[in-house]
């Protein structure tokens, strides 16, 4: 008997021993693929009626369905991928089993390589036969099948590599386990342990250090590569970074995946060869594991509760309360799970020590800031260069493009302007930057003071409240919203400190490493360099991404204003290059003292040849017969209008004097959109607060008479242009809304009124008539 | 032949088989006898390749068991809790066998099956208790190995089926010169088939020697004395244990048959006569000499 023939009679055996594997994998890809593809046609051909659209909306199902990005097919592998991983060596578990299994002449590498390698094919073949059926469905019903087999093909062995790899980690766990419920345990330890002890540690950092910035793909790549560790999480983000115009990356990252399998399979085999027979029944194979889990679980436990504690109470006493509940319960849940005794709870009472002394080391570093985290403020010799962004200025700025998708068509493709602006950035005045820094750590020390004193946002001059944003990737910043009290100090300007921002500042250091901090400051306190910074060529070069535009890309020039919408695309190309110059130039020299004193009026924005298409391309189904409204397709078609139609637009300024003298040259009434004729009513809206500064009530009033139409016009302000302008602040207006007829159209519109500038006859009608229901 | 050098494993803090040497000769049955927890599974398991020693070694003919295919085609184990693949039939294990072991006769498993009256198409998880062991044995016969590994093997055989299973032990010995090894608590259970028996106790080896030269070295005389004549009066005889009835003596005495009778008759007793010991009684014997009460080790 040969080695090779004992080798494949074992594989055999095991698929004996094993076929309700390969009957539930089968029966569940069945329903999953073959009935699933089937159940789609049937469903959407009844849904759409049309055929084209019907078979339209199939392709892209099946697309969606038979390719990597499934889920559903992600969710069956990681299942499918714990059941074949723990039920491959679970004979490892039983003392009986173990000592047949070892007591036949048989090496145990044979035995680990046919068990290893059943556990691949006992879900390969069910799941490849389904999918090919799945296609063949697809096909029956007309959809392409040079179109279906590659992304069948790829999605395939795209979940198989991945599937190789989460089952590879079950495989590790069973062999360092001796018990089938903890090895389950042991297979969640490797899939979540790194991404929660990762995301403890970057929590840590947003909810301690004030000056915190998580950069995607630049600092945020400890945390993001730290979470990868995870085969879960590195399947999931392949799944979701995946795009079929880039295949490069994904089939890297698979590529490098499987090689990761194939050395934890060779560790897997390594560890089997190792593992010690008695291990049978055991919680944990080998003990030189068993202190390095429970310490890690341990300290884990200890920063996650404490951090629980901290954010409900922001108690030190609390947390030191919720740091001793997680290392202890922690510590002791582990002892039982070993030992499988009470009585061993404490065996090992000195590690519990030392990891309720590191945990608490740990807190008070960050609670304390002892490292000078936040303080931190680097000398202007060892910086190269700068980048800025304030949030509170680049708000409206639309960062990114138009981009086709063969999928979905045209769309507004967000490129991060945040990461942009600040890597892309070179602003060289460093002495500048650090003026506006320096403010921002003074503001940090100001409000750990606070916290201090009893809690944030008692003080009326200080930042008010917290808040975290985050996505998929977790938390990316923590925002501090306020405002200041009235009583706060006069600048030089005149202006008071009421306009708060966030800055974002990336430090390139002469070494060439990129250092990253968040500050929330009042603008008004550093007015002088904040308006130097704006002056910048560097800085508007990249904060506003018309600056970069050359004349000879703009296709067409669009300008908006109101509910009005005008494109200039009969202008020569030197009118539209001479009218993005001067646009440009005043842009650039517009300031945020002048930005005090100004509403935009009207909107501006240059689009190329490519941009021009893609607007087109949404006109052009929004003329189609196709019922939008009505369906999946269309929501998601409303989405992308939105982004197509309204991203890009710049403000202009009534002090754009040249811009608005080339806009009106081009035959564009600029200013004059909504006209006091066309308006048939204009209702006003004020809202009362209480002495404690509580909402109380709010009064509407409805003008229909032309007279005190016109005189409201003169105070009003378009309530969607303000959006465009950094200084506007909410609570400085009342709203309002004016109702007007284009064109036989009823429509209307939000508007503003500045506080202060409602004319008196407004004021004393809402309060005359508050006191009239007052006394009713 | 099997040899054990400073055999030695631990289980955490409990030491399982202490610093074993040990030979089992080819052709013998060796029964290895001590209570629940000597050592007897854990030295089978090492001999078998199933546990890797902490210490010292045990060979298969020269060759190390652990990880070793050529030395573990030598022999088939039979754990105390053999394991059987689920809703498996005694045809399914044989299949199983046959493709590990290049030897395994099936033509004699199912001539053994039908002997047995055991049906080979019948589920196991169905058998009982004695019926799962003679399927074990059954197959280990089969293998062909020239070793046979039984740990407890005999327990839950009825008497018919444990005389069955000596025949066939004796039938393989004579025919292939089979070694059988058998693990067992109860002594009786091994006295009638052991050549050699090792006595295991807190994981050492007591004591190790060969049935038939104990059998010829200790008897057992009941004899009945001249009158003011006491035992330790009796020239010539290495009298190992006195028990009284009256004036009715037995003796434990070491040495050969016709040294005793030749002392004995000098002694001109009014009665005596030289009885056969029992295995368990030889044990009593030999143990209590080395200081061990091994009533309580064994029985």
């Amino acid at each position: 008997m040969t080695s090779k023939n004992l080798f494949f009679k074992l594989m055999k055996e095991d698929f004996k021993r094993r076929l309700w594997v390969v009957t539930l994998i089968g029966l569940a890809s069945f329903f999953a693929y073959p009935v699933a593809a089937a159940f789609m046609a049937g469903n959407i051909n009844d849904y759409y009626g049309s055929y084209e659209w019907a078979l339209l909306q199939y392709t892209q199902s099946m697309q969606v369905f038979l390719d990597f990005d499934n889920a559903m097919t992600c969710f069956g592998m990681v299942v499918a991928s714990v059941i074949c991983g723990l039920s491959s060596f679970s004979y490892l578990n039983s003392r009986s089993k173990v000592d047949f299994y070892h007591g036949i002449p048989v090496r145990r590498e044979k035995l680990y390589l046919a068990n290893y390698l059943g556990g691949i094919l006992y879900l390969a073949v069910p799941y490849g036969i389904c999918l090919a059926m799945a296609v063949v469905v697809g096909m029956a019903n007309g959809v392409s099948g040079s179109l279906l087999c590659p992304i069948a093909v790829r999605g395939y062995l795209l979940h198989m590599v991945y599937y190789t790899l989460m089952y590879t980690v079950t495989v590790i766990a069973a062999m360092m386990t001796g018990n089938l419920v903890i090895g389950l345990l042991g297979t969640a330890v490797f899939n979540f342990i790194v991404p929660l002890a990762v995301s403890l540690v970057q929590g840590y950092y947003l909810m301690f250090y004030h000056t915190y910035l998580y950069v995607a793909g630049t600092n945020g790549d400890f945390f993001q590569w730290g979470i990868r560790i995870s085969p879960l999480a590195e399947y999931i983000y392949q799944m979701e970074e995946a795009d079929p115009l880039r295949p490069q990356a994904t089939l890297l990252a698979a590529l490098g995946a499987l090689g990761v399998s194939l050395v934890l399979a060779a560790v897997g085999c390594m560890l089997y060869k190792k593992r010690p027979s008695e291990a049978a029944g055991k919680a944990m194979a080998f003990h030189v594991s068993k202190p390095i889990i429970r310490i890690i679980l341990t300290l884990i436990s200890g920063l996650g509760l404490g951090a629980f504690f901290w954010s409900i109470r922001s108690s030190m006493g609390w947390a030191v309360f919720g740091i001793l509940c997680g290392t202890v319960i922690c510590h002791c849940v582990v002892e039982i799970i070993y030992h499988f005794d009470f009585k061993k709870l404490f065996s090992n009472w000195r590690q519990l020590a030392g990891c309720t002394v590191v945990v608490l080391a740990v807190f008070c570093v960050f609670r304390y800031d002892l490292t000078g985290y936040d303080q931190w403020v680097p000398s202007a010799e060892k910086v190269k260069e700068t980048g800025i962004y304030l949030d509170r200025i680049n708000q409206w700025v639309s960062y990114g493009n138009l981009v086709y998708s063969e999928e979905g068509g045209w769309y507004w493709a967000q490129d991060g302007g945040r990461e942009l602006v600040l890597q892309q950035m070179h602003y060289q005045d460093t002495e500048n930057i650090l003026e506006i820094v320096r403010e921002g750590v003074r503001q940090v020390e100001e409000n750990r003071e606070e916290e201090k004193r009893g809690g944030f946002g008692n003080n009326e001059n200080s930042a008010s409240s917290y808040s975290v944003i985050g996505g998929a990737d977790g938390p990316t910043a923590i925002f501090v919203a306020g405002k200041v009290g009235d009583g706060a100090e006069v600048t030089e300007t005149g202006t008071q400190p009421r306009t708060w921002s966030s800055v974002l500042v990336c430090y390139t250091l002469n070494s060439g490493r990129k250092v990253y901090r968040k500050y929330y400051i009042c603008l008004e306190r550093v007015l002088p360099q904040v308006e130097r910074m704006m002056a910048d060529e560097a800085y508007q070069s990249v904060t506003y991404p018309v600056m970069s535009r050359s004349g000879e890309d703009v296709a067409v020039v669009r300008y908006r204003e109101g509910e009005e919408s005008v494109s200039l695309t009969e202008l020569t190309p030197q009118q539209k290059a001479e009218l993005l110059a001067v646009y440009k130039k005043e842009l650039g020299a517009m300031s945020l003292t002048r930005m005090y004193g100004e509403a935009p009026i009207g909107l501006i924005r240059f689009t190329s040849e490519e941009e021009e298409r893609g607007l087109l391309w949404i006109q052009n189904l929004e003329d189609s017969k196709i019922d939008l409204y009505d369906s999946y397709s269309s929501r998601q078609y409303r989405y992308r209008r939105y982004g197509v139609w309204n991203e890009d637009y710049y403000p202009v300024y009534p002090s754009f004097d040249n811009t608005l003298s080339l806009l009106r040259e081009f035959k564009v009434d600029a200013g004059n959109y909504i006209n006091a004729p066309e308006i048939t009513s204009l209702q006003v809206e004020k809202e009362y607060y209480d002495e404690y500064g509580q909402w109380d009530d709010s009064k509407q009033m409805l003008f229909m008479g032309r007279e005190e139409i016109e005189k409201l016009l003169e105070v009003v302000e378009d309530g969607d242009l303000l959006y465009y302008n950094p200084c506007y602040q909410a609570e400085d207006y009342c709203r309002g809304t004016v109702n007007y007829v284009i064109n036989g159209q009823n429509s209307s519109r939000s508007i503003l009124f500045p506080k202060g500038g409602v004319p008196d006859f407004v004021e004393e009608q809402l309060d005359a008539e508050r006191e009239q229901e007052d006394e009713r | 032949m099997i040899e054990a050098a400073n055999l030695t494993k631990r289980f955490d803090d409990i030491l399982a088989v202490d610093h074993i040497n040990a030979t089992i000769r080819d052709g013998s049955v060796f029964g290895l006898i001590g209570t629940n927890g000597a050592g007897k599974s854990t030295f089978l398991r090492m001999a078998a390749g199933v546990l890797k020693p902490d210490e010292g070694r045990i060979t298969i003919d020269g060759m190390n068991v652990f990880e070793n295919e050529e030395a573990k085609r030598q022999f088939f184990y039979i754990s105390d809790d053999q394991h059987f693949f689920s809703n498996s039939t005694p045809v399914d294990m044989m299949v199983y066998y046959k493709m590990v072991y290049p030897n395994f006769d099936e033509a004699r498993f199912h001539q053994l099956m039908k002997s047995f009256d055991l049906n080979e198409r019948r589920k196991i998880n169905t058998f009982s208790k004695g019926m799962k062991k003679q399927v074990s044995v059954i197959c280990g016969i089969c293998a062909g190995t020239a070793y046979l590994f039984c740990d407890e093997t005999f327990d839950g055989l009825d008497p018919v089926m444990r005389q069955a299973v000596k025949s066939l032990f004796a039938c393989d010995m004579e025919e292939r010169h089979l070694t059988p090894i058998i693990a067992s608590h109860n002594l009786r259970e091994l006295e009638d088939i052991c050549d050699h028996v090792g006595l295991l106790h807190k994981g050492g080896i007591l004591l190790s020697r060969d049935l038939d030269e104990m059998k010829m070295n200790i008897h057992k005389v009941q004899c009945v004395l001249q009158p003011e004549m006491e035992p330790d009066q009796l020239e010539g005889m290495e009298i190992l244990k006195v028990e009284r009835r009256g004036k009715l003596l037995t003796l434990t005495v070491r040495g050969d048959l016709s040294s005793v009778e030749f002392h004995m008759q000098a002694a001109n007793p009014v009665f005596y006569e030289t009885i056969p010991l029992s295995l368990e009684e030889i044990f009593i014997s030999e143990t209590e000499v080395v200081g061990y009460d091994v009533k309580k080790l064994i029985f």
